[in-house]
């Protein structure tokens, strides 16, 4: 930063440049590794069995018509994987010649563990109702997209995982984008009293296009490197297009293959 | 051999044991410290051991599945924030003026507590300038509802303590009087409403439905107002009743509650200025509008 200063203070507009990092936020969590969805089920298991247990005469006193109703729909379901389970053992599954049911820690199932809600049977109960669910029914959307099969690099629905980068070919070498700008423009800056980042939105927009809805995260640069200062915006929404100029939305595991080694060891620690 | 004794004998005065019998004055000195026997039994061990320990009695398991709001903090708002609390020219700035004072030092103030010494503290907090130990983070929400009329029906509070309950997932604790209150017809120990803290996957998931759901289903609200964020890095924000009902968990099944009430939230966090706590709820989402000016006191 304090090259900055000197620079500013010799006022050197001539060789002055500005970058712009820009990037689109991650729109999906992020897919779990086996390891940290093990530890999430482990985690889930826990408080599951720390719970307490469905208080059945709370919720549904003795002698309610919502009692009758519960009751009602609480046929016993004969969960057959479980009996699968303990089919080889005679003793447990014949005893007194009636079928025992055991729930997943061996014992003897009481009225908690097979507690069905009258709400979650309703459907079933009207076949009207469910017919009606159906067409309603939520389905999510696949977390790999059309740009991600077609390997479509141009657009910016694609890795929603991770973050993505603008990245613009100058001088047969991927960089990110760099702007010149005349004199007068940076001492209209001065006399309005603004700062560079709205410089660099403003030259993103030239270049890409007014459709860009940008928004730069800070006034303060967070890279200085070859007379350019480097300042950090988002894309919330729109599209980069220009025909003159190639460029390819990549997130930070691909920048490493595509850009200059020596220029992306620089970079490397300001991305996601 | 040193046997350690309760009352120290060196006391000429019979009142002086029942006040401050631990302690002496003339030297040589021996400061005997008190102790509850009951901590060195082997069945308090559980209780000794921090809350997130899994061998601690009060254990909860909060990262319980995946978490959105957290991952985008870290992902993208910590990284950005570091930047754009970047003063090139900031320093330390202090808060409050501490008068130490060595306690030891002066026979008067032994047994003193801190704030009859120090008065108040301070109006605002140390400002240290940002680094990457220092970003601001969420630390806990505090949620808590008081009932009415609890002179008239004393079983109120059970209505506001079920409605944290249903939408926290959180056992809320009672809020109690204190002191008693004859206009309002109060006693010391009656019960008002409940309060919750809630932290990990609870504390995100209620903040993500307030600010995905309960804002944008009230008709007038225009963003939570600037003034709010006090100088110590809370936020308190008050639902009305009829936010409280957007809730899913109580729109789902809205003839159950026979009256419904409003609720306080306070968000805490780890931000030493009110422009930072600002900062920090905007890049998780959370909408602001300027109202008045920002609460902050001039510097020492």
């Amino acid at each position: 930063m304090l090259k900055c200063t000197k620079l500013l203070q010799n006022s050197v507009y001539k060789d002055l440049q500005i970058g712009s990092i820009l990037k689109r936020i991650p729109i999906i969590t992020k897919s779990l590794t086996p390891y940290e969805k093990e530890y999430y089920e482990y985690k889930q298991g826990l408080y599951n069995r720390m719970a307490l247990d469905f208080p059945k005469d709370y919720y549904y006193p003795p002698g309610t018509m919502k009692t009758m109703e519960f009751e009602n729909v609480q046929k016993p379901k004969a969960n057959m994987e479980l009996l699968n389970k303990y089919a080889k053992k005679d003793e447990l599954l014949f005893k007194d010649n009636k079928t025992v049911e055991y729930n997943e820690s061996g014992r003897e199932k009481t009225d908690c563990d097979h507690v069905v809600l009258v709400e979650d049977i309703k459907n079933e109960l009207n076949d009207e109702s469910s017919k009606k669910n159906k067409e309603n029914e939520v389905t999510f959307n696949s977390r790999i997209t059309k740009a991600d099969k077609e390997n479509d690099v141009t657009k910016l629905d694609r890795s929603l995982e991770n973050d993505l980068y603008l990245i613009v070919k100058s001088q047969g070498k991927w960089v990110f984008p760099t702007f010149k700008n005349s004199e007068d423009s940076y001492k209209q800056l001065v006399d309005d009293n603004k700062s560079l980042d709205l410089l660099s939105v403003d030259n993103l927009k030239q270049l890409g296009g007014e459709n860009m809805q940008l928004w730069s995260i800070s006034k303060t640069p967070c890279k200085f490197l070859k007379n350019t200062f480097y300042f950090k915006s988002i894309i919330f929404s729109g599209e980069f297009k220009n025909d003159k100029v190639e460029h390819k939305w990549l997130n930070k595991n691909e920048l490493k293959d595509v850009m200059d080694p020596e220029y992306y060891k620089e970079m490397e620690y300001l991305l996601n | 051999m040193n046997f350690s004794v309760r009352i120290s004998k060196r006391q000429f005065s019979q009142a002086g044991k029942l006040c401050k019998g631990t302690y002496s004055i003339v030297n040589p000195t021996h400061h005997i410290e008190r102790y509850g026997k009951r901590v060195l039994m082997e069945s308090a061990d559980s209780s000794k051991t921090h809350s997130n320990d899994i061998k601690a009695k009060c254990y909860i398991p909060l990262d319980v599945r995946q978490d959105r709001l957290t991952e985008h903090y870290y992902n993208s708002v910590q990284s950005d924030m570091l930047l754009m609390a970047y003063d090139h020219s900031e320093t330390f700035t202090p808060g409050p003026i501490y008068r130490e004072i060595d306690n030891l030092s002066n026979p008067y103030l032994i047994n003193k507590t801190k704030s009859t010494i120090f008065g108040k503290t301070g109006l605002f907090l140390d400002r240290y300038p940002i680094t990457p130990k220092n970003i601001p983070e969420l630390l806990n929400v505090e949620v808590s509802c008081m009932a009415k009329d609890v002179n008239v029906n004393k079983y109120k509070y059970i209505t506001a303590k079920a409605l944290i309950q249903q939408i926290t997932n959180v056992k809320p604790n009672n809020i109690v009087v204190t002191e008693s209150d004859h206009n309002m017809f109060l006693r010391v120990g009656s019960i008002l409403g409940g309060k919750a803290d809630l932290f990990g996957y609870d504390k995100s998931q209620f903040l993500l439905t307030l600010n995905e759901l309960i804002f944008p289903k009230d008709e007038y609200f225009n963003g939570i107002p600037e003034h709010l964020a006090d100088p110590k890095g809370h936020i308190t924000l008050e639902l009305s009743a009829e936010q409280v009902s957007f809730f899913p968990e109580i729109m789902s099944d809205k003839d159950l509650w026979d009256s419904l009430l409003g609720m306080t939230v306070k968000i805490n966090t780890t931000a030493q200025d009110p422009a930072y706590t600002k900062m920090l709820l905007s890049g998780l989402g959370f909408p602001f509008r300027a109202e008045g000016p920002l609460e902050e006191p001039a510097r020492v």
